[in-house]
């Protein structure tokens, strides 16, 4: 689709921020144009709905609401015992595909592609920077890889995604977008003691 | 600048290469890294820092800590200009300003000094007895020469130009307190692997440790476990960091001090963090204040406890006096009185016991101190700073005074009356400490759970023991959180000093005056003011509860909360009621347990980041073209777009009028919009809103009103019917979010067996409202693969299209009378389609409103908005009874037609304007009948505006009667202002009563 436009927009700049001495302790970038589907539907019947899709995306679907299924390029989310998001990059086809006539009448799917910014968080102090807002437990023993959270941070919902990198810090935050900017500004003011470096979007 | 003549040569554990210059009230002093404030001051020969609360009384420094009563101090100046600081804590750095407070004209001669001449009128309960009843008034006369007479210092009126941050912190094991056993603890813990916090107030682990002599076994041992903490990847240490409060399930507030000690914080760093830790376990090993003892003039400046003047003579390396006197009732001063007699010092002992022991005594022998047994200082003499103090033979049993014994000169009098543990935080938890008669002090017993408590905070005094303790409760605490038997445990093997247990006390709480020698003021609560006089005057009238004694006296409130006076108020209370001192009871300990900024508890959240910000996915465009904006619950929506001269009223004008003129357009994207879809979702429509949604057909859509279960009218909007099975949802702007939980409510609870899903898309549409007679032409440029024919896409008709390659949903509905059509589009492409449609408006003069102008329109027409649905209206209220369904029950169905609410005589809905000629209308007035202004009338005005198509203000309001009343005039009153204005009620729908203009 053309003509599309990030929420930041207007706010985001790439460079430096906050504290310069030493490395920046961590980086933020937006990942821009990702493709988020909603599947949903009825106990009793949604086992088979998750059966159907983990033919189409072959991998399992997660089930549990704290820990995601992450394959490739994408990341599959139950974020309600009969719910499930699936995250993917831009126009990644299997999931713009899926509708009603996948599944039938006992599956809803709902494109919310457009509802969500995902802003990318890494480095040696990301953790640290999103329990700045985030009042849920971040440490690797208690949320490891591929762990998510559904919660708020300065008041705003956002799904906190660790996505399973070796060795490194990452989590991708899903945020509202009409709260994108008010995300954001806070996301850039609390990174300015750790020393921030703000990517180009992805 | 002065030389610092009290700094001792050698030791201490200042920085001498690090010499740093300061002020205090303009004057230059020197110190070093390393000294507090109140060290420099006192190095600097400076005892007299501050005036007392209430009397004007000069004051000095009284402790080395957070306890201290007396040295307050205002610091830095300007913008970042900070009252209250405590001198004993204040961290000295290069350049630091700091001025004494509540003294006029200088600090050394006060005007207000008088007014402890007359103390014995401004006794406890003063304001109680003088401003109740018939002088009551008097207050308020009274109340400004009052408050400039007392208190503390000024507040800062500026905005504070520093930045302060919120963090959510979380650990198996808490640790306050890093002294010993803080340290074993934390150790010990984190050798078994838990994750540990370990927090400690001050600038420097060691607690107690810091205060021995520098270079001592001690300190190797403090060295290797700060060394070893360091060292352990699972432990977190803080220091400059307090546990100001404890709350439910193991939650801690915690006060981080990142750059109080600096000029300014560090580029990006803020000056203080708000931490909110919770913890599975907690071992507080928060340590133990020493209690003073109370006797006339015990406040002078030159009088201190013993432990402060130790700490000043072995961390800060200063001497604070050269002829001192140590008064004790117990072991602990020795300390005090042994060292600073090695720093040079001529010390005399006043001990309130009838002998010590045998080693103690040897020692003072060895130091050449002079020892005083079985004797009290009665009163300090002095002006501005001690110099001497009357001792007399003492009999702690009957508290009674012997023979008077030479007067001792002094220049500095240390006072040990015992020590309290510090169990605030447990307090704080509903924990009420028990009285310990052996060694005179409050201890805990029962701990909440989750909660340890180790060392000193104990009871504790013995140092090995203090840090066994300390590494039994770390160890068990992590046990408890399932670190029992991974990973190793050791204490560095560095041998503690074997010192003797130090619990031979005899309590003292107060001396009283030698008979024949006048009276002195006796000083329990030297931060209010707060005398034995006053504490008993209160016992007197009856005031027995410690509560009472408490409010009555204003004992232990203010910044150090009594800190030092509560449990010598308690002995001095037990005392005189002649009762044991554990049966009184003790006060309720609240967070803070010390002063933290508001600034800090604020974090990022001010100015405009209060609360978060929701715009529109056109909003740049808006900014870009001059938008004014207004919020609407947390969206920023463009109010108008005044051209250059425009007011806000001439801009909504003009663009109303062009509205009905021509065609505008507005942003409507925070309207809420629902996703509703599944097997039931007609029947679950049918049943939340008044109306049937099941014969909706596919591609039209219908409005709505929901009711909430007891009748009231909830939300209003248009639903479209986008396949059998799948609907869109609009709600208003503010009930977006309560229509959305109120949904899911119903169908998690009332009807779990509906198959329908229910998902908010206010995110993921962007929305445009065009609307106009020229509407139709103009979204009919751009929008393809759409017959707008009048036929093909009807007034409520809904169709799927295109704007260039962008995919859109049209919505043939209207909100402002005119014909209209609602555009939804991806919200990322938002502007893309806004842009598209205003580049083909301006082949129809397009107009871009917003929402004042957007009011102005449904005013005229007489559509409801959230003035009207406040939560309090119906159905029929509103002109909609007809709107209820008789075929089906709904939610509200049922209750809706209670007798009060199917009341005729309830206010209806109908608009109004001026009787005579034009005059605008105040929104919120109470219409009554003529001339009959009182109770609550007969109704009240809702919505106001001026109408472009009528020329004249017009309003919309309920009236009791409602059209029944058509033609009437009634009176619009705003108390408020002392308005009365005629009006003439008349039909809502000021515009095209038909509806005409909908289908042109």
């Amino acid at each position: 689709m053309s003509d599309q436009r990030s929420a930041l927009v207007a706010v985001y700049r790439p460079g430096r921020i906050g504290t310069r001495v030493g490395t920046a302790g961590v980086a933020i970038h937006e990942r821009l144009g990702r493709t988020l589907v909603q599947v949903s539907g009825w106990p009793g019947t949604f086992d088979a709905t998750c059966r159907k899709l983990e033919a189409l995306c072959s991998c399992r679907m997660p089930h549990d609401g704290r820990t995601a299924v992450s394959e490739g390029v994408r990341s599959i989310f139950r974020v309600a015992p009969e719910r499930l998001w699936l995250a993917g990059p831009e126009g990644d086809e299997t999931l713009r595909r899926l509708d009603e006539s996948t599944f039938g009448s006992d599956t809803v799917v709902t494109d919310i592609g457009h509802s969500r910014t995902v802003v990318r968080v890494t480095g040696t102090g990301a953790r640290e920077l999103l329990n700045r807002g985030l009042p849920v437990d971040l440490d690797v023993s208690v949320f490891p890889a591929d762990a998510f959270a559904q919660s708020v941070i300065h008041h705003i919902p956002v799904l906190v995604h660790g996505v399973p990198v070796a060795g490194e810090n990452v989590f991708d935050v899903y945020v509202t977008s009409d709260y994108a900017v008010s995300f954001w500004e806070w996301l850039t003011e609390a990174a300015q003691s750790f020393g921030c470096e703000v990517g180009k979007p992805e | 600048m002065s030389t610092q003549p009290y700094r001792i040569e050698r030791g201490g554990r200042i920085d001498r290469t690090l010499p740093l210059v300061f002020t205090f009230d303009g004057r230059a002093y020197s110190g070093f890294a390393g000294d507090t404030l109140a060290s420099a001051l006192l190095a600097n020969g400076v005892h007299l820092v501050g005036r007392s609360f209430k009397y004007h009384r000069p004051r000095g420094i009284y402790t080395a800590g957070l306890e201290e009563p007396n040295a307050m101090v205002s610091l830095r100046k300007g913008d970042r200009h900070e009252p209250n600081l405590t001198a004993t804590t204040v961290e000295l750095f290069d350049g630091l300003e700091a001025r004494s407070q509540n003294r006029w004209p200088s600090l050394d001669f006060d005007v207000m000094r008088v007014i402890d001449r007359f103390s014995a009128i401004f006794a406890a309960g003063f304001y109680y007895k003088t401003f109740m009843g018939p002088t009551r008034g008097a207050w308020m006369f009274y109340e400004r020469f009052i408050r400039r007479a007392a208190g503390f210092g000024e507040p800062p009126l500026a905005p504070d130009p520093d930045r302060y941050e919120k963090g959510h912190a979380f650990c198996d094991v808490l640790v306050v307190g890093g002294g010993p056993s803080g340290l074993a603890a934390a150790l010990a813990a984190g050798q078994r692997g838990a994750r540990v916090m370990l927090v400690e107030d001050g600038a420097e682990f060691g607690g107690s440790l810091l205060s021995r002599p520098a270079g001592g076994e001690t300190d190797a041992w403090l060295g290797a476990v700060v060394a070893e903490l360091a060292s352990l990847p699972n432990v977190r240490t803080m220091i400059r960091t307090t546990a100001f409060g404890a709350f439910d399930h193991r939650v801690f507030g915690l006060i981080e001090r990142v750059g109080d000690h600096l000029t300014v914080p560090m580029p990006g760093q803020p000056r203080q963090r708000y931490w909110i830790v919770r913890a599975r376990q907690v071992v507080l090993a928060t340590g133990m204040l020493e209690r003073p003892i109370v006797f006339g003039n015990n406040d002078l400046p030159g009088v201190m406890l013993a432990s402060a003047g130790r700490c000043y003579a072995n961390r800060h390396a200063v001497v604070p006096g050269r002829k001192v006197v140590v008064f004790t009732n117990n072991d602990t001063a020795y300390a005090a009185a042994l060292d600073l007699a090695a720093a040079g010092a001529d010390v005399n002992v006043v001990d309130a016991r009838c002998a010590v022991s045998v080693d103690f005594e040897r020692a003072a022998r060895q130091a050449g101190i002079a020892l005083h047994v079985g004797s009290a200082v009665a009163r300090a003499n002095g002006g501005k700073r001690v110099s001497s103090v009357d001792v007399c033979a003492f009999d702690p049993v009957r508290v009674a005074l012997g023979a008077a014994k030479p007067r001792l000169a002094c220049d500095l009098l240390l006072v040990s009356g015992g020590w309290s543990p510090t169990l605030q935080l447990l307090g704080q938890r509903g924990v009420r400490p028990v009285y310990d008669v052996k060694r005179a002090m409050f201890i805990a017993e029962k701990f909440p759970d989750g909660y340890r408590i180790a060392g000193s905070a104990s009871g504790e005094l013995a140092l090995r023991e203090r840090v066994a303790g300390g590494a039994r409760e770390g160890a068990r605490a992590a046990e408890v959180c399932g670190f029992a038997t991974s990973g190793q445990a050791t204490l560095p093997p560095i041998a503690l000093p074997d010192e003797p247990v130090s619990t031979d006390i005899v309590p003292v709480w107060m001396v009283p005056d030698l008979p024949g020698t006048g009276y002195r003021k006796k000083f329990v609560d030297l931060q209010h003011d707060v005398k034995y006089d006053d504490i008993a005057l209160a016992l007197s009238e009856g005031y027995e509860s410690v509560e009472h004694l408490k409010r009555y006296t204003t004992l232990g409130m203010a910044i150090d909360q009594g800190k030092t006076s509560n449990v010598n108020a308690l002995g001095i209370a037990a005392q005189i009621l002649g009762r044991p001192i554990g049966t009184l009871g003790t006060t309720t300990f609240r967070p803070p347990y010390r002063p933290v900024a508001i600034g800090a508890l604020a974090g990022q959240e001010t100015g405009l980041h209060f609360k978060p910000t929701r715009r529109s996915p056109m909003h740049n465009w808006h900014a870009r073209h001059g938008a004014v904006f207004a919020t609407t619950g947390l969206w920023l929506r463009p109010s108008y777009y005044p051209k250059p001269g425009e007011t806000a009223r001439d801009a909504y004008i003009r663009e109303a009028a062009g509205v009905r003129s021509g065609v505008g357009m507005v942003d409507v994207s925070s309207l809420g919009k629902i996703d509703v879809q599944g097997p039931d979702a007609a029947e679950f429509l049918n049943r939340v809103y008044t109306n049937a949604f099941d014969t909706l057909p596919v591609g039209k859509a219908r409005y709505g009103v929901m009711l909430r279960p007891d009748g009231i009218v909830v939300d209003d909007g248009t639903t479209s019917r986008l396949s059998a099975q799948h609907y869109f949802m609009t709600t208003t702007t503010l009930g977006a979010g309560k229509v959305m939980q109120f949904l899911e409510y119903l169908l998690q609870t009332a009807w779990p067996t509906l198959r329908v899903q229910v998902t908010s898309v206010t995110s993921q549409w962007a929305g445009v409202a065009v609307a106009g007679p020229r509407s139709r032409e103009l979204v009919a440029s751009v929008a393809r693969d759409v017959d707008f024919g009048n036929d093909a896409f009807p007034f409520m008709g809904v169709r799927q299209g295109r704007i260039g390659a962008i995919p859109v949903r049209l919505l043939r509905v209207s909100f402002s009378g005119e014909m209209a059509y609602e555009v939804y589009a991806p919200s990322r492409c938002g502007e893309a389609m806004w842009q598209a449609l205003v580049d083909a408006g301006r082949a129809f003069d397009l107009i871009i409103y917003g929402v004042e102008a957007l009011g102005a329109l449904r005013i005229e027409k007489g559509h409801v908005a959230g003035a009207e649905i406040d939560g309090r209206t119906t159905l029929a209220d509103m002109g909609l009874a007809r709107m209820a369904s008789r075929k089906k029950p709904f939610i509200g169905s049922a209750l809706m037609q209670r007798e009060g609410l199917a009341d005729e005589a309830r206010p209806q809905l109908v608009g109004l304007e001026a009787a005579t000629g034009d005059a605008a209308l105040r929104a919120g007035a109470i219409l009554c009948e003529p001339g009959r202004h009182h109770g609550h009338g007969i109704g009240f005005v809702s919505s106001v505006t001026f109408s472009p198509s009528l020329g004249r203000h017009v309003a919309l309001g309920f009236v009791s009667g409602g059209m029944a009343r058509e033609g009437q005039v009634i009176d619009a009153v705003f108390p408020m202002r002392g308005e009365v204005r005629a009006v003439r009620v008349r039909s809502p729908h000021f515009v095209d009563p038909e509806g005409a203009r909908l289908n042109v």
